[in-house]
């Protein structure tokens, strides 16, 4: 086995648990969740409910109904765009984001006709909440952003910008695609009108699933409709949460998955597990310093940041980087733009991108030891 | 704990009647002595001594009280269900453990 070091695309390994849950769903419960009355149905519903609870308690949400299953965070943040903006409306966003903020924006700017503004990151991907204040207008209905940037790690200060859009009575969407069981998220501190989370990463759920949390008064259109096992006589999807936004069969197994990852974030601990994060992350960047040349991204402090580093190695292009690794080193990194264009131009980076280290959870100091050999011995030989 | 668990035992989700989900769950333990308490904590409720039943409504949604099960009629979804199942066992392990400090109701 290699070292995997992708976490920030999605966890690996997941706890032993999210195997066990994913299998004993399949083989002994199995049936669809919300359709049938027989006990097996009624069980598959109770691990859906099992999981709403389960999130509600991990983000400080009392009123689980208001957690809507999606199959990532990409449809989560989607359902939410879509399903709020309208002609005329000025959204903010910040200069980091992920094409999966960026696109629908832009989509709805040539579709709708919505304003956009890009509130700008400093080059560590940093941003101040009173520029998201002063971009605020009559018409703003939006304020959407990462709450961490999946290139540089830096986390941004969703809880400043929660009060400030509170303040003014604009929406705050974010976006915790990289903050979601990895760092601490109380929707009511941070002052989040929509929580936008995927289930495949820091949550350690299976891929195709997320979810969307949305505070009770903020009302969006659906993104798709259909059945939902009860109030087939309507011909319009129902008000009521959470059917109102999942039309057709949940992925129940993966939801199965899904529970049993928060209960193991619920009983470890977010902060222990931020903590762990922090010191691999600040382990990694102290021992990166030692290198010469290589040159790191984002705010290089674990404190603001999120297990994600990103860096170049002068002289050899950055996919080249990760092929040494892969090949030379068993080390699974990713090169690119990581789906946030947006990003690389704040840091500099558009052109030549980053390879990016995504650490979790269960890597250790020996695999970051590793890496930095590694590191070491591709910046040596290309400074010859 | 006194009463361990409720769980469903019988759902109508996908009825002709818009809104109108029905279930019946059945609960871990006996709770007919606990019926005066509640009574005389839930306002609006209507208890029945001969047969051990307590009616009440919980928003729009008709709640009745069995000693080892109840039906509830009018739930929104399954999810809002389970949310009122949650609330009700909270309920009543709440009234049980204050029960001394409570006056049982007589009718
Ligand atoms: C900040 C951010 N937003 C959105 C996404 C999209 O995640 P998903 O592919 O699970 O929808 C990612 C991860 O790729 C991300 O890091």
């Amino acid at each position: 086995m290699g070292i995997y070091l992708d976490n920030a695309a999605t966890s690996y390994p997941k706890p032993e648990t999210v195997y066990r849950a994913v299998d004993a769903f399949m083989r002994e419960i199995g049936a669809s969740s919300g359709r049938g009355a027989y006990r097996q149905a009624l069980l598959a519903d109770k691990v859906v409910f099992s999981a709403r609870e389960a999130l509600g308690k991990l983000f400080g949400i009392n009123d689980v109904s208001r957690i809507v299953f999606t199959s990532n965070v990409t449809e989560s943040l989607n359902l939410a765009i879509k399903g709020l903006l309208k002609a005329g409306d000025h959204v903010i966003t910040s200069s980091m984001e992920h094409n999966a903020v960026w696109r629908p924006l832009k989509r709805l700017e040539n579709e709708r006709g919505i304003e956009i503004t890009v509130v700008s990151c400093s080059r560590d991907g940093s941003l101040r909440a009173g520029d998201v204040a002063r971009a605020i207008r009559p018409n703003t209905r939006l304020v959407v952003m990462t709450h961490a940037s999946n290139v540089t790690g830096t986390i941004l200060p969703a809880g400043e910008v929660g009060a400030v859009a509170r303040e003014r009575g604009v929406a705050f969407l974010i976006d915790a695609a990289q903050t979601a069981g990895i760092y601490p998220i109380d929707v009511r501190a941070l002052g989040a009108d929509l929580l936008a989370f995927t289930g495949h990463k820091g949550l350690f759920g299976p891929t195709g699933t997320g979810g969307l949390f949305i505070r009770e008064g903020v009302e969006l259109l659906p993104l798709k409709e259909g059945g939902t096992g009860g109030d087939s006589i309507l011909e319009s999807q129902p008000d009521h949460l959470p059917d109102r936004f999942e039309a057709g069969t949940l992925n129940v197994s993966g939801i199965a998955g899904l529970l049993a990852g928060v209960d193991f974030i619920l009983h470890e601990g977010i902060g222990r597990i931020r903590d762990r994060e922090k010191e691999l992350t600040g382990y990694f960047l102290q021992a990166l310093e030692r290198i010469p040349g290589i040159e790191v991204y984002g705010p290089k402090d674990p404190e603001k940041q999120v297990g994600v580093v990103s860096l170049n190695v002068p002289g050899v292009m950055a996919p080249d980087v990760a092929r040494v690794l892969d090949q030379g080193y068993g080390v699974m990194a990713r090169s690119g733009l990581h789906c946030a264009p947006m990003a690389h131009r704040t840091i500099g980076t558009i052109d030549r991108g980053t390879v990016r280290f995504g650490i979790g959870y269960f890597n250790t100091i020996k695999e970051i030891d590793s890496v930095v050999q590694a590191l070491a011995e591709i910046a040596g030989k290309a400074g010859r | 704990m006194f009463l361990k668990d409720i769980s469903i035992s019988f759902i109508t989700p996908c009825s002709a009647d818009p809104g109108k989900v029905q279930l019946i769950a059945q609960l871990s333990t006996e709770i007919t002595g606990v019926m005066p308490y509640l009574k005389a904590v839930l306002k609006n409720a209507t208890y029945n001594r001969n047969v051990s039943s307590l009616t009440f409504m919980k928003e729009f949604r008709l709640i009745t009280l069995y000693p080892r099960h109840l039906t509830m009629a009018r739930v929104l979804n399954t999810t809002d269900a389970w949310q009122v199942l949650n609330w009700l066992k909270d309920l009543i392990n709440d009234v049980y453990e204050r029960r001394e400090s409570i006056i049982p109701s007589r009718f």
